[in-house]
C-alpha cells in the first residue's frame, strides 16, 4: 500500500503546475483536482484564469490532475481524506460519490447563500447536492444521462416507427436483425441491440436504468427490493436481449466499445452516453447523419421513462485552509456563465434554463434532446449505502453479468431469481452495516478499554502513520 | 561436514558490511510493507482510515476462509499456473534445446526469442486484448478467413474462454524465460557424453530421455520452482483480459478488488497475506521435496 500511496503522491506532485504568477503577502494558493479527460483540463484553466482577474490576479490556483480510471481517483480521494495532511481544497467529484465522500465534504450553506439558483437545476441533480446531514455538499459540474440511440435510417428502410416501450424496441431490434442478416457480409456480426455489460460499474448502470424503466427500484424506503416481481421482470428482460439481440461479447463491452459495433453500423439500438452523438456523427464514420436518439423507453407494463444519471461535482474539502475563497472558485467554476461555455464541448449543462437558452441551442443543437432524459433520470442508490457503495455495485455488477453469461452458456440449473435472491440478501446486509455503523460511531471511542487493546492500537497508529 | 565447521569459526565482520547495502534496500522496500500489510490482515482498517484502524484478531482469515468468490480465485490461480507452467517447461525445452544446436545467426534467434518476455506485461495484455477482439480483432478474422470459425469467438467475454486465453498469453510471454534458463543449463552440460553416445550410435530419442533429461534435472526444477511462484501471483494479465466477473478473478486480483476498490485495506492484507503463505508453503514443499531428490541423485 505504501508503494502505491508514494506513487500516486508522486503522480499528483508531477503533474502539478501553477496558474498565474503574482506574488503578494498574503495570497492564497488553491488546490483544484481536475480529470485530464478531452477538453476538462484547458477548459478548467480558462475558467481558473478568469476567476484570477476577476480577484486581480490576488490568489494562486494550483491544478493537480487525477489518474484516468476513475476507481484510481476514487482510491486517491480515499488515501487523501484518511491522512490528516491534506491539502487540496477542492475536489472533482463523480455524482455516485457524493455521498460516499459526505464526511469529508464542507457544507456549502452559509458560503453560498442566496448565490445559487436553486430552482433552476433538475431535480435529480439537485437530490446529488446535499450530504447526508441535509445540508449543500457538492456543485455539479456537467451531467450526464444514459439513453438510446437508434438507426433513423433502418426504422425508416422497414417502415418501423420509433418504438415507444423496451417490449417494442426489442420487437423492432429483433426483426431488423433478421432482415438484415439476410445480406450474407452481414451475417455473423449484425444485431439488433447492444449495451454495456462488462463486470464494472458502467452495468450496475445499465441494469440500474433498466430496472427503472421496468418500474422497479433496487432500494426503496430503505429497503433493498431488487428481487421484486419488477426486478425479475427486468432481468427476464436483459436475458431475452442477451439471447436474441445482443452479441455474447457484450458481456466484456464498455462504452467504446459498444460505440465501435454501432459506429461502423452493426447495430439498430445502442445504449450510451451522450458524448457518442458528436463522435459517430463525424462524416467519417458509416452513421453519421443517420443516428437518433431517444430516452430509455418505458416497459410497456408499469414503466416510466428513464436513464441513469452520471457527471460530475465540484466539493470543497472539510479540511481546506481557506474555505472561502474555495467555495467561491467552486461556485465560479460550476456557475451557468461557465456552464454556458462548456455546452459547446457537449458537457451538458446542470441547469433547466439553459436548455430553452437560444445561444446554448445555437452552440449546440443536440442540447435540446437532453433535457427530457434528465428530467426523468434515475440515480445509482450511492447514497443510501454510502462507503458501501462500491462494494454494492460490485456485488450487482458481478451478479447481472453472471446471470447473462449463464444464460447463453445454458447451465442446466440456471435460475436467475436464485442469483436475484443471492444478491437481494447481500444488498441488504451491505445496507444494515452500514446502518449499524452510523450508531456505533458516537459510541466507539468508550469502549476503547483495556490494557492489551490500547497498546495493540498504539502499534497500529504507528503501523498506520509509516 | 568439516567445511561448514570451519566456515562457521571464521565468521567475518566485513562480510555483512559488504552485503549491508543490499539488505537495508531490501528490508525498506520489500520487508516494511511486507510486515505491514500482515499487520493490517488483523485490523479493520480501510483506506481511508489507517491510523485509527482497530485489532480484530484473525476476523479477516476468518471471513476469508468463508468467501466463496476467494476460493473460487484460489481454484483459478491453481488452474492457470497448473495449466501454463507444464505447457511453458515443454515449450521452453524444445526452444532450448533448438538454440542449443549450431546454426546460422543462432546469436541473433536467441536474442529474438526473448521479445515477448521484455515487453511489459501490461502492454502485451493489452495487445492481445485488441488482437482477441470478436468485432475487430486480427485472430477472429484470421480464423473467418480461413473458415476454422463460423461465428466470432468471444475470447475475453465468456468465463471459460478468458480463463483459455490468459493461459495462451500466459504461455506466449514466459516460455521465452523457460527456454533461457533450460539453454544456460544445456550449455553448461559436459559435451563428451553426447560425443561418447553419438560414436556409440545411440538413437536421438533415447539420447534425449537417458542422458539430457537427468542431467537437466536440477535446471529444470528450478526453472519449474521460479515459473510457479511467479505463476500464482499473476495480475496483469488477468485485469486486462478478463471480464472483471469475480468469477473469473485470481488470488492477487481478489486482494486488489478489495484492498483498492472496496478500501478494505484489513480483508484486502489479509487476502494478500494468504496469498503470500501460499507462495511461501509451495517453495518450502518443492525445496524440500527436491532437495531430497537432489540429494539422492548425488
Amino acid at each position: 500500500m505504501k508503494k502505491i500511496k508514494k506513487y500516486l503522491e508522486f503522480f499528483a506532485i508531477a503533474t502539478t503546475f501553477a496558474i498565474g504568477s503574482m506574488n503578494y503577502m498574503e495570497a492564497v494558493t488553491l488546490k483544484i483536482t481536475c480529470r485530464s479527460k478531452g477538453k476538462e483540463l484547458e477548459l478548467l484553466r480558462k475558467a481558473i484564469e478568469e476567476w484570477m482577474v476577476k480577484h486581480d490576479g490576488e490568489h494562486k490556483v494550483e491544478i493537480v490532475t487525477l489518474p484516468h480510471a476513475s476507481n484510481e481517483c476514487f482510491a486517491l480521494y480515499q488515501q487523501w481524506f484518511g491522512a490528516e495532511s491534506f491539502d487540496v481544497d477542492i475536489l472533482q467529484l463523480d455524482v455516485a460519490w457524493v455521498g460516499i465522500f459526505s464526511d469529508y465534504l464542507l457544507a456549502l450553506d452559509e458560503y453560498c447563500a442566496g448565490q445559487l439558483d436553486m430552482n433552476d437545476y433538475f431535480d435529480i441533480i439537485k437530490e446529488n447536492m446535499y450530504g447526508n446531514d441535509g445540508r449543500i455538499i457538492a456543485l455539479p459540474l456537467y451531467t450526464d444521462c444514459g439513453m438510446i440511440y437508434y438507426r433513423r435510417d433502418l426504422l425508416e428502410k422497414y417502415a418501423k416507427p420509433v418504438p415507444q416501450t423496451l417490449e417494442e424496441m426489442y420487437d423492432t431490434a429483433l426483426y431488423i436483425q433478421n432482415e438484415e442478416r439476410k445480406d450474407e457480409s452481414k451475417q455473423n456480426k449484425f444485431y439488433g441491440f447492444v449495451l454495456q455489460a462488462k463486470a464494472f460499474e458502467i452495468l450496475t448502470c445499465n441494469f440500474a436504468e433498466i430496472l427503472d424503466a421496468c418500474g422497479g427500484a433496487i432500494v426503496k424506503n430503505d429497503v433493498v427490493e431488487i428481487n421484486s416481481a419488477r426486478g425479475s421482470y427486468a432481468i427476464e428482460f436483459m436475458i431475452k436481449c442477451q439471447k436474441n439481440i445482443m452479441s455474447r461479447s457484450v458481456l466484456n463491452y464498455s462504452e467504446e466499445d459498444a460505440r465501435g459495433v454501432f459506429q461502423s453500423g452493426n447495430a439498430v439500438f445502442m445504449r450510451n452516453w451522450p458524448y457518442a452523438y458528436a463522435l459517430m456523427n463525424d462524416p467519417s464514420t458509416a452513421v453519421a447523419g443517420k443516428i437518433g436518439v431517444m430516452t430509455i423507453p418505458p416497459s410497456a407494463v408499469n414503466g416510466k421513462e428513464s436513464g441513469v444519471l452520471g457527471g460530475w461535482f465540484m466539493g470543497v474539502s472539510r479540511y481546506s485552509k481557506h474555505k472561502e475563497l474555495a467555495a467561491d472558485l467552486a461556485m465560479f467554476i460550476s456557475g451557468k456563465a461557465q456552464q454556458k461555455i462548456r455546452v459547446e464541448f457537449s458537457y451538458l449543462p446542470t441547469f433547466k434554463s439553459l436548455y430553452s437558452d437560444p445561444d446554448v441551442l445555437k452552440m449546440n443543437p443536440f442540447v435540446a434532446n437532453m433535457q427530457k432524459p434528465l428530467l426523468n433520470a434515475v440515480a445509482r442508490p450511492s447514497k443510501v449505502f454510502g462507503k458501501n457503495y462500491t462494494k454494492a455495485s460490485s456485488e450487482i455488477f458481478n451478479t447481472i453479468n453472471t446471470i447473462l453469461t449463464e444464460s447463453i452458456d445454458n447451465t442446466e440449473d440456471f435460475n436467475a431469481n436464485k442469483h436475484m435472491n443471492r444478491l437481494n440478501e447481500k444488498l441488504s446486509r451491505l445496507l444494515q452495516e452500514k446502518q449499524q455503523k452510523k450508531i456505533t460511531n458516537t459510541a466507539e471511542d468508550d469502549s476503547k478499554t483495556g490494557f492489551f487493546r490500547s497498546i495493540l492500537n498504539s502499534i497500529m497508529r504507528f503501523f498506520g502513520k509509516h | 561436514m568439516q567445511n561448514q565447521k570451519t566456515n562457521k569459526k571464521r565468521f567475518d565482520f566485513s562480510n555483512w558490511l559488504f552485503l549491508f547495502p543490499c539488505l537495508f534496500v531490501l528490508v525498506l522496500c520489500a520487508g516494511w510493507p511486507l510486515i505491514r500489510t500482515v499487520f493490517f490482515s488483523f485490523t479493520n482498517a480501510t483506506l481511508d482510515n489507517l491510523n485509527h484502524a482497530d485489532f480484530v484478531g484473525v476476523n479477516n482469515f476468518i471471513s476469508l476462509a468463508r468467501d466463496q468468490d476467494w476460493w473460487k480465485a484460489v481454484f483459478n490461480t491453481f488452474v492457470i499456473a497448473g495449466i501454463s507452467v507444464p505447457l511453458e517447461t515443454f515449450l521452453g525445452m524444445i526452444i532450448a534445446l533448438m538454440l542449443h544446436t549450431n546454426f546460422r545467426g543462432r546469436g541473433l534467434m536467441r536474442a529474438i526469442v526473448l521479445v515477448p518476455w521484455v515487453i511489459p506485461t501490461i502492454v502485451s495484455a493489452r495487445m492481445w486484448a485488441w488482437m482477441l477482439n470478436d468485432s475487430y480483432g486480427i485472430i477472429n478474422e484470421l480464423l473467418l478467413k480461413a473458415s476454422l470459425i463460423k461465428m466470432p469467438v468471444p475470447w475475453i467475454a465468456s468465463h471459460f474462454l478468458s480463463i483459455v486465453s490468459i493461459i495462451i498469453v500466459e504461455v506466449w510471454k514466459t516460455t521465452p524465460y523457460m527456454a533461457l534458463l533450460l539453454l544456460a543449463g544445456l550449455q553448461g552440460m559436459p559435451q563428451d557424453c553426447f560425443e561418447a553416445a553419438e560414436v556409440d550410435g545411440v538413437p536421438l530419442r533415447r539420447r534425449f530421455t537417458s542422458i539430457i533429461l537427468p542431467m537437466m534435472k536440477p535446471t529444470i526444477i528450478v526453472a519449474v520452482i521460479f515459473r510457479t511462484l511467479d505463476a500464482v501471483r499473476i495480475f496483469d494479465l488477468v485485469y486486462v483480459l478478463s471480464s472483471g466477473n469475480n468469477s473469473n478473478a485470481t488470488m492477487s486480483v481478489f486482494a486488489r478488488r478489495h484492498l483498492v476498490d472496496y478500501a478494505d485495506v484489513g480483508f484486502g492484507s489479509a487476502a494478500a497475506t494468504a496469498l503470500l503463505f501460499f507462495i511461501a508453503f509451495l517453495g518450502v514443499l518443492y525445496i524440500s521435496f527436491n532437495q531430497r531428490k537432489l540429494q539422492k541423485m548425488d
